[in-house]
C-alpha cells in the first residue's frame, strides 16, 4: 500500500467509523499518530479490508459490523480510530494519549454536542444561556 | 537590628496580592513564594489540553515546581497520610497561588454560620458576627469583581447585603433555565428548594482591565483568557508599585525574638541555597497546609511547640467541604460544556434545626455534563466500545446522550476537630522539607449530611424524570471542594486560639496569619470571599503595626 493510498483510505476509513466530516488535513497526523502506537501495524491490513469491503458489499453496514466492528482482530482498532477523531486520544487500560493542542481543540465530540472545545469557546459573554444552534 | 523591609509576607497568594497591593504606597514590601511565576497563561492551557488526566493540576504539572513546591496538584504523592480517612483537598504553589484553578464561586457566609455553638451546640462561635464582616463583605466583592444578583440574595438565609455587587450576575446556563421551574418550589426535609443564581468572582463585562467571561467551561483549572479573578492581577499591580516579589522561595523558618517578635525569617531558593531577610511585620499567608507547617518547622528549644503555638492550636481543625457528586440522564436536552461549569446552586440546605447533629451543605446545579462521576470522553468510550456503535447513529448517540447529561453536587459543612490536623510528616521534598503529616477522619456529622445530601439530590432528579441516576456508590464516598480551612483558628482567647479577631498572632504581636486557615468554622460557603473579607478587615490593624 502507497503512502497516499493509505492516506486516502484512512481518510475514507475515519469518514465511515465516526459518521462525520472529517479534516482531512488532519488525517496525515493521525494516520502517523496510529501507526506510532504498539497497535499501529495492523491499520493497513484495517484499511485494505475497509477498501475491499467498499468496493464489494452489497450492505456495508452491516459488513463493517460484523467484519470490523465485531471482529477481534480489527475491532479495538478501529474503536481507538473513532475514539482518536472524537477525542483526539487514544485509550489504553484507562491511560489517555492526547496529541497537540489543535486536535484538542478539533476534536468531534464538541460539534457532535452543539458544544464548543473546552479552554476554546469562541462566543461571547452570556451564549450559554441559549440552546446551541446546530 | 535594622530592617531590610517594612512588611514581608510568605505567600504570593490572593491575601498576599491583596495586602501588598493596599500596602505599597511608602511601604518596602517583600512577598516569598515558594512556586514559580509563569510560564505564559497560552502555555499552561496548552498542558492542560493535551494532559492524560484533565485534573486540577494538570496545567502546572511537569514543571520543576513538581519537585521544589510540590502539593497534592503534583503527580506524585504530597500528603503523607496513613489514616484509613483520606483529606483530599489540593492546592496549587505558585505566584498566583490556587486561585489559579479555583472554580471562582464566592458565595457569603450566612449569619448562623459563625454561631454553630450558640444555635446548634456544636462546633465554635466565630469571634465576629456575620453584621461585623458585612460591609467587609461589600468591600470583597468590588475588590476581586463579583458578579451577582443584589436582589436575590439580599436577605436570604437572614444574611442582608448593604451594597450592590459590582457586577450584573453571570447568565444562567440553559440547563439552568431548563430545570429551575421544575425544581422551584418543592419542599425538601423542610426547606423549600429555590435554583439561585451563584455570585462568582468572574467578570460579566469588562472589570479591574480583564474581559468578561465568554464561557470556555475550563475556570477549573484554567481561564484561558484571566475573565474569573486570580491573585496575578493584585500581584502584578504591587509589583508594578514597587513590591518586591521573589518566587522559587520556600520559607523554612520565622525567627522570635526574646521579646517574642518576629523579625526575621529563612527562606530556601530551588538551588537549596538558604537566604534570610528582615522585616519590622511578618504576615504568613500560605494557605491552611503549609501555613502551619511553616510555624511548626519554626520551633526552637525556646518555643518547642512551635511558632504562634501556645494554644496547640496550629494544624489542629483542618476542614473542607466534603463533597457528592450525583448524575443522571435528563428526558430533555441541557447542553452542558457550555459557559462555566456551574451558574446556579440550590442553597436552601445551608441552615436549619437539622445543624445540630447533621451537616448542613451547599448544592451546585452542573452546567458540565456529569462532572466528577464520569467525563465526556469516557462516555464515548462508553458508547464506541460497550455499545459499539459506529458511523452516524453514533455520532447521533453521542448527542442525544451527553446533551442530557446533568449532575448535582451537595458539599458539607466539616465541624472542626482537634484530631484533623496537620504537623510534620519525617518524609521530605526535594529541598529537604518535611512535607505534611495529615490526620483526618470523616465524622458521624458529614456522614449524616451525605446522606440528606443524598435524599435531596435524588428526590431533586426524580422531581426532573431523570433516568440513569448514579449516586455515589454509599456515603463514605466523598471527594474534595479543595476548601482547605481551619489550622490556626481565629478566637480571642490566646490560650483556645492562634490568632485574634484581626489576624494577628496571640503570641506574636508583629506576627499576623491571614487565609482560611484562620476560620473557627467553615460552614457552606465557598471560603475566598470571606478570606478576602477577613483581610481587607485586618489592613487596619497591619497599618497600625506598621506605623509604631
Amino acid at each position: 500500500m502507497t503512502t497516499d493510498d493509505a492516506l486516502a483510505g484512512f481518510v475514507a476509513l475515519s469518514r465511515y467509523l465516526t459518521g462525520a466530516d472529517i479534516a482531512s488535513d488532519l488525517a496525515a497526523a493521525y494516520l502517523a499518530r496510529v501507526k506510532a502506537e504498539r497497535f499501529g501495524t495492523r491499520i493497513e491490513p484495517l484499511i485494505a479490508l475497509f477498501r475491499s469491503l467498499e468496493q464489494s458489499s452489497t450492505d456495508l453496514e452491516s459488513d463493517v459490523r460484523s467484519q470490523i466492528i465485531q471482529s477481534s482482530e480489527h475491532g479495538p482498532l478501529a474503536q481507538q480510530v473513532m475514539l482518536l477523531w472524537y477525542t483526539s486520544a487514544f485509550e489504553d487500560s484507562s491511560q489517555w494519549k492526547f496529541g497537540t493542542p489543535d486536535q484538542h481543540f478539533r476534536a468531534l465530540i464538541w460539534p457532535a454536542i452543539g458544544a464548543h472545545p473546552p479552554a476554546l469557546s469562541g462566543g461571547y459573554f452570556g451564549y450559554w444561556k441559549y440552546p446551541p444552534e446546530h | 537590628m535594622t530592617a531590610d523591609y517594612d512588611l514581608i509576607i510568605v505567600g504570593a497568594g490572593m491575601v498576599g496580592g491583596i495586602l501588598a497591593t493596599h500596602l505599597a504606597s511608602g511601604t518596602r514590601i517583600l512577598i516569598l513564594e515558594s512556586g514559580e511565576k509563569g510560564p505564559p497563561r497560552a502555555e499552561l492551557v496548552g498542558a492542560y489540553v493535551t494532559a492524560p488526566a484533565k485534573t486540577m493540576g494538570a496545567p502546572y504539572h511537569g514543571r520543576d515546581g513538581d519537585r521544589f513546591s510540590p502539593s497534592p496538584d503534583t503527580p506524585t504523592d504530597y500528603y503523607d497520610q496513613p489514616g484509613a480517612d483520606k483529606f483530599k483537598a489540593t492546592y496549587q504553589r505558585r505566584y498566583g497561588g490556587s486561585t489559579w484553578h479555583w472554580r471562582g464561586n464566592v458565595p457569603r457566609l450566612i449569619p448562623s454560620d459563625f454561631q454553630m455553638q450558640t444555635l446548634y451546640k456544636v462546633g465554635v462561635d466565630w469571634p465576629l458576627t456575620y453584621t461585623d464582616l458585612e460591609p467587609w463583605y461589600g468591600l470583597a466583592e468590588k475588590e476581586i469583581g463579583v458578579s451577582g444578583d443584589h436582589a436575590e440574595w439580599d436577605g436570604y438565609l437572614g444574611a442582608k447585603r448593604s451594597t450592590d455587587y459590582p457586577m450584573s450576575k453571570i447568565w444562567p446556563a440553559y440547563g439552568d433555565t431548563v430545570v429551575k421551574p421544575l425544581l422551584d418550589g418543592a419542599l425538601l426535609e423542610d426547606r423549600e428548594v429555590r435554583v439561585m443564581s451563584t455570585p462568582q468572582a468572574r467578570n460579566s463585562q469588562p472589570y479591574d482591565d480583564a474581559p468578561p467571561c465568554a464561557g470556555n467551561s475550563t475556570c477549573d483549572p484554567i481561564c484561558p483568557i484571566g475573565a474569573k479573578y486570580d491573585a496575578t492581577r493584585h500581584l502584578n499591580r504591587a509589583a508594578q508599585a514597587g513590591v518586591e516579589i521573589r518566587t522559587q522561595s520556600v520559607v523554612t523558618r520565622l525567627h522570635v525574638d526574646v521579646d517574642g517578635r518576629v523579625r526575621q525569617v529563612t527562606y530556601r531558593t530551588w538551588d537549596g541555597v538558604d537566604h534570610t531577610a528582615k522585616g519590622r511585620v511578618v504576615i504568613v499567608t500560605a494557605h491552611a497546609i503549609e501555613t502551619p507547617k511553616l510555624l511548626l518547622m519554626s520551633r526552637t528549644n525556646e518555643i518547642p511547640e512551635g511558632v504562634a503555638n501556645r494554644s496547640g492550636q496550629v494544624g489542629r481543625n483542618l476542614m473542607d467541604h466534603l463533597q457528592g457528586q450525583a448524575a443522571a440522564v435528563l428526558p430533555m436536552p441541557v447542553y452542558p460544556f457550555r459557559g462555566p461549569p456551574t451558574t446556579s446552586g440550590i442553597d436552601a440546605f445551608r441552615d436549619g434545626p437539622f445543624r445540630a447533629t447533621s451537616s448542613a451543605f451547599r448544592m451546585s446545579v452542573g452546567n458540565d455534563g456529569w462532572g466528577l462521576v464520569q467525563g465526556p470522553y469516557a462516555t464515548a468510550l462508553e458508547l464506541i466500545r460497550e455499545e459499539k456503535l459506529f458511523g452516524k447513529a453514533l455520532r447521533q448517540r453521542i448527542r442525544d446522550v451527553i446533551t442530557r447529561q446533568f449532575r448535582l453536587s451537595y458539599s458539607t459543612e466539616t465541624l472542626p476537630h482537634p484530631d484533623n490536623r496537620v504537623t510534620l510528616s519525617p518524609q521530605q521534598d526535594a529541598l529537604g522539607i518535611p512535607r505534611p503529616l495529615i490526620s483526618f477522619q470523616l465524622s458521624d456529622y458529614n456522614r449524616r449530611g451525605f446522606e440528606m445530601g443524598r435524599r435531596v439530590v435524588r428526590a431533586l432528579f426524580e422531581r426532573l424524570g431523570a433516568t440513569d441516576i448514579a449516586m455515589p456508590v454509599d456515603a463514605n464516598l466523598y471527594s474534595a471542594a479543595n476548601h482547605i480551612m481551619g489550622t490556626c483558628r481565629m478566637g480571642t482567647s490566646a490560650s483556645t486560639s492562634v490568632v485574634d479577631p484581626e489576624g494577628r498572632s496571640h503570641d506574636h504581636p508583629n506576627l499576623f496569619i491571614l487565609g482560611g486557615s484562620t476560620f473557627p468554622t467553615c460552614g457552606t460557603a465557598n471560603p475566598s470571599l470571606t478570606i478576602v473579607a477577613l483581610t481587607l478587615r485586618s489592613l487596619g490593624a497591619i497599618k497600625r503595626e506598621l506605623a509604631a
